[in-house]
């Protein structure tokens, strides 16, 4: 029984699954790492950027209200 | 020195504490439902489609550094609600940060539905079929339900 348990062990560790990763981990990196990637970057992040800019502006209008010469009047 | 009592009342940090909460956690239904429970897009899945094991790879890369963007968004987020929360001119109403978080997700929903899926094309809501455009309506359509919801929550949160 150990010796079936053993040898299910090492055909797993040595099967296709196991070296996938090993095998691919280089395309990987070379389909991330592209000349594109900083625009990559900058487009997949474009849309956060945007909804925390828009946060921060209403979170800080107060302060920054002045800047924008907006005015109220007396409150 | 104004009092406590006689300090006037402002929402807005509350709503904009809302407003990046409700984002961020949107951000993330979008990128758990979406990306991975269900696996209708990936982030570049528009530009560099998931059919290999190297190309779905790739594409978890970019989806994992869209979640991180919306952990930030929440965790700034956080720490607006926090801030406001001990300002004395800021009033405890659940039904504005319940409506902030709302206009958030919606927002999130536009915004994102705008730039990536209509203007950029780096994906599509569900890519598995030649016309894109129904699935992309209906996510911007459920965004505007959202901004539609949120607005009127924080209006029933308005002080009389």
């Amino acid at each position: 029984m150990q010796k079936l348990f053993l040898s299910l062990a090492c055909s797993l560790g040595t099967g296709s699954v196991a070296w996938a990763c090993p095998w691919c981990r280089p395309r990987v990196q070379a389909g991330i790492y592209t000349p594109a990637y900083t625009t990559n970057v900058l487009l997949v992040l474009l849309p956060v950027a945007v909804l925390l800019a828009l946060g921060l502006a209403l979170f800080y209008w107060d302060k920054l209200r002045p800047y924008f010469g907006v005015s109220y009047g007396k409150s | 020195m104004a009092s406590p009592n006689t300090v006037a009342l402002r929402r807005t940090p509350l709503v904009a504490a809302g407003i990046l909460l409700g984002a961020g956690l949107g951000g993330f239904v979008d990128g758990i439902l979406l990306h991975q429970i269900l696996q209708w897009h990936n982030m570049l899945s528009g530009q560099l489609p998931p059919d290999t094991l190297v190309r779905a790879k790739v594409n978890m890369y970019w989806d994992g550094l869209f979640h991180a963007a919306v952990w930030v968004l929440t965790a700034v987020g956080l720490g607006m609600l926090w801030s406001a929360t001990g300002r004395h001119d800021v009033p405890h109403s659940g039904r504005t940060l319940l409506g902030g978080l709302l206009l958030g997700w919606g927002l999130f929903n536009v915004v994102e539905g705008i730039i990536d899926h209509e203007v950029l094309g780096l994906h599509h809501v569900y890519e598995y079929t030649p016309n894109h455009l129904p699935a992309d309506l209906g996510f911007l359509a459920f965004g505007l339900a959202l901004l539609l919801g949120g607005g009127a929550l924080v209006r029933a949160g308005r002080i009389r």
